[in-house]
């Protein structure tokens, strides 16, 4: 073994315990606003794969096939190295003249619109284990189409993609430390700048992995209330 | 948009592909092994074997990927005493960090056989391990098929992470070619292309392995 | 009050269903359907409320088209109540929110007196102590029965039932007949496909029976068990009145 200085002060110490914590509140702001566009657009997209309407269908499918064969990485450099240039030149000079954290925005963008697939995965298996009877139901009491779906079958639905939506929530919390490619000091960013300057990233990669460890466990044990509370007596679930 | 930069530096990329898939594949190979060890801990009744197993498993299902990397970069020099290579120490980090998912499927996978296989099998005579390598992991591995193409899928997107210590795959390599040529919207499009190519493939594969595994289950 | 004109049904793969069958209705007036399986019955039961889509002829509810695109579909099912056979109550719902949900949907009703409503059916079907349960924790027989108080919670004109009982254990069809002979006799127009005969002879105005897609039989109660024509009613009866 080599010798090795261990100074776990570092995680503590003027400066660097400051830019830690700015990490750590980085990754959960970053990965929670990427969670709301993915949330969003994936419970769109979900719905498309599952309408009578051909062409919605072709083009949920699409969008899935796309943004899940291509590594989020290629995504992300897309978005933040190519996108700009593909804007008209006026934004691209506006956002390279005043977004000084392009870096971040994109982020958000590629790392939404990437978990919005997977999202949308979940959300179309649940949509898909609502019986036909229960639309039918829905309907022969009047029910038009947009209430038999906000009434019936979309809480139906969410209640068996409910766990799958827990795991892709802390894909993409964990996924989040890819922003660090585009200089984006979020927890595990941070965990190496520290370590340019000190040399110490045994350490500090340690207090990254507890963060995501604790976040993780975290998560997991409030999903799983949440979803005990979700619970409905008697009804099967599926997926799980 | 000039496309001749794809031309003029594909024999590059391409041997960055080589190297995409070469750590794919032993990561793949590599994950699944150890993955069935942990899968088959993970259904253990014996409190000192499932335990460890499912601390490993939970661990590393809570890391991000790109971390682990670091890791192993980190520790792995420490631990044998000298740096080992990107190379190396990237194909160990994929090795620990997918076995923990390819455990999962297996367990999965081991779970889904039938109760009636084990007591079967115990009636004959058969000791726990024997019934789980010879009853239950060959009716498992096959139901699990279609999982472990989608997870090798996964695994061989997962190998851009390695990127970031600077190992020369593909992703990198078109990343280097940009910074010569500035041409990032063509460049980034073809690296998508050709992974969306790639990667389709895969997920045909394994939707047609699962269509044909439902259809023979009914 | 609910008119049936030589309507057809195919389905995607040009399987016929539905072969040009005509029937009237009346208000007050109960008729059974009966027939060997996949002869037809739920598709034409579907189409009277327009679940099903029928390629021919044409399906008037109190003289409104069920077909004509300028028909508000939601409106007129609203009129008509529909029983599953499988219930199909709202997992997620308790009782008294499965039977309160369309009504403050659809009728605008204020939540109290949907639910004032809602319990008086439930006091009418025999369960009011199970307002609050989940659809999970009540037995078939119960879950019928709210699926009924369900439907009457619209105040619907007629009710179309779907193999009501076929789903159920043997002691729990009496419990939901029950409720059904009920509904007949206070006036209800009702649409019933089933195959319990004591039920149809006990209520039923006429009873209808189907097969490949067509009626082979139509004829009042009295007259179909007594004397019915064709050959296929005649072996059917044998078999399920055993």
């Amino acid at each position: 073994m080599l010798y090795y200085d261990f100074d776990w002060s570092v995680l503590w110490r003027h400066p660097y315990g400051g830019m830690f914590l700015k990490g750590i509140w980085t990754t959960v702001h970053l990965s929670l606003s990427a969670w709301m566009i993915a949330l969003l657009l994936g419970l769109l997209v979900g719905l498309f794969r599952t309408l009578p309407i051909r062409g919605a269908r072709l083009v949920g499918g699409a969008y899935v096939e796309v943004f899940r064969n291509i590594p989020l990485l290629v995504q992300l450099f897309f978005w933040y190295f190519a996108a700009p240039s593909l804007f008209p030149r006026d934004l691209e000079l506006w956002l390279y003249g005043n977004v000084n954290d392009l870096g971040y925005w994109m982020a958000i963008i590629a790392l939404g619109t990437y978990t919005a697939a997977r999202v949308a995965e979940a959300v179309r298996s649940g949509l898909l284990a609502v019986p036909l009877g229960q639309y039918r139901a829905a309907y022969s009491t009047g029910l038009s189409g947009r209430q038999t779906y906000r009434h019936v079958v979309l809480p139906y639905a969410l209640r068996v993609a409910w766990p799958l939506l827990t795991t892709e929530f802390l894909t993409c919390f964990k996924n989040s430390a890819l922003a660090m490619t585009v200089g984006v000091l979020e927890t595990t960013g941070t965990a190496g700048y520290i370590d340019s300057f000190t040399f110490h990233g045994l350490e500090t990669t340690t207090a990254a992995s507890l963060v995501y460890l604790a976040t993780s466990g975290a998560v997991i044990l409030t999903m799983n209330r949440i979803e005990k509370r979700l619970h409905i007596p008697g009804l099967i679930r599926r997926g799980a | 948009m000039d496309w001749g930069v794809i031309g003029r530096n594909l024999e590059f990329m391409a041997g960055g592909l080589l190297l995409t898939f070469q750590l794919a594949g032993l990561a793949v190979a590599g994950g699944l092994i150890a993955g069935i060890v942990l899968g088959l801990c993970r259904v253990s009744s014996l409190s000192w074997i499932y335990y460890p197993a499912s601390v490993y498993v939970h661990f590393f299902r809570s890391q991000p990927l790109i971390l682990v990397i670091f890791w192993f970069y980190f520790l792995v020099p420490i631990l044998v005493g000298k740096p080992l290579g990107a190379f190396l120490s990237t194909v160990i980090a994929f090795i620990c960090f997918e076995s923990a998912y390819f455990a999962e499927i297996v367990r999965g996978g081991l779970q889904s056989v039938s109760r009636g296989q084990v007591m079967a099998a115990y009636a004959c005579g058969l000791r726990t391990l024997q019934v789980q390598l010879h009853v239950v992991l060959p009716q498992a591995l096959r139901n699990m098929i279609p999982a472990l193409t989608t997870q090798a899928v996964v695994i061989f997107q997962d190998t851009s992470l390695a990127y970031v210590i600077g190992l020369r795959e593909f992703l990198r390599r078109v990343n280097l070619v940009d910074t010569r040529e500035m041409r990032s919207v063509e460049l980034f499009l073809f690296a998508g292309l050709v992974y969306l190519i790639l990667c389709s493939a895969g997920s045909q594969l394994a939707r047609r392995l699962e269509q044909r595994r439902v259809g023979l289950a009914v | 009050m609910i008119e049936i004109r030589h309507v057809s049904l195919w389905y995607g793969d040009g399987r016929k269903v539905v072969d040009d069958v005509s029937a009237q209705i009346g208000r007050g007036q109960t008729v059974v359907i009966c027939g060997p399986s996949g002869s037809g019955k739920s598709s034409l039961l579907r189409c009277i409320n327009g679940l099903e889509r029928f390629q021919e002829g044409e399906i008037l509810v109190d003289g409104i088209s069920v077909r004509d695109p300028g028909t508000d579909i939601h409106r007129l099912r609203a009129e008509i109540g529909m029983v599953f056979q499988h219930f199909e109550l709202y997992p997620h719902l308790t009782v008294l929110e499965n039977i309160t949900l369309a009504p403050r949907k659809v009728r605008k009703k204020s939540k109290g007196e949907a639910q004032d409503k809602a319990m008086e059916l439930l006091h009418r079907v025999g369960i009011p102590e199970k307002a609050l349960s989940y659809p999970g924790q009540l037995s078939g027989g119960q879950q019928q029965r709210v699926a009924i108080a369900r439907s009457l919670a619209m105040e619907p004109k007629a009710m179309l039932f779907d193999e009501p009982t076929s789903a159920l254990d043997p002691e729990m069809i009496k419990e939901v007949l029950d409720v059904m002979v009920d509904l007949a006799r206070s006036g209800m127009t009702m649409v019933v496909v089933s195959h319990e005969m004591g039920f149809a002879k006990e209520v039923a105005d006429e009873v209808i029976f189907m097969d490949g897609g067509r009626f082979l039989e139509h004829k009042r109660t009295a007259d179909f068990f007594a004397s019915p024509e064709n050959p296929r009613t005649t072996e059917f009866l044998s078999r399920i009145l055993v």
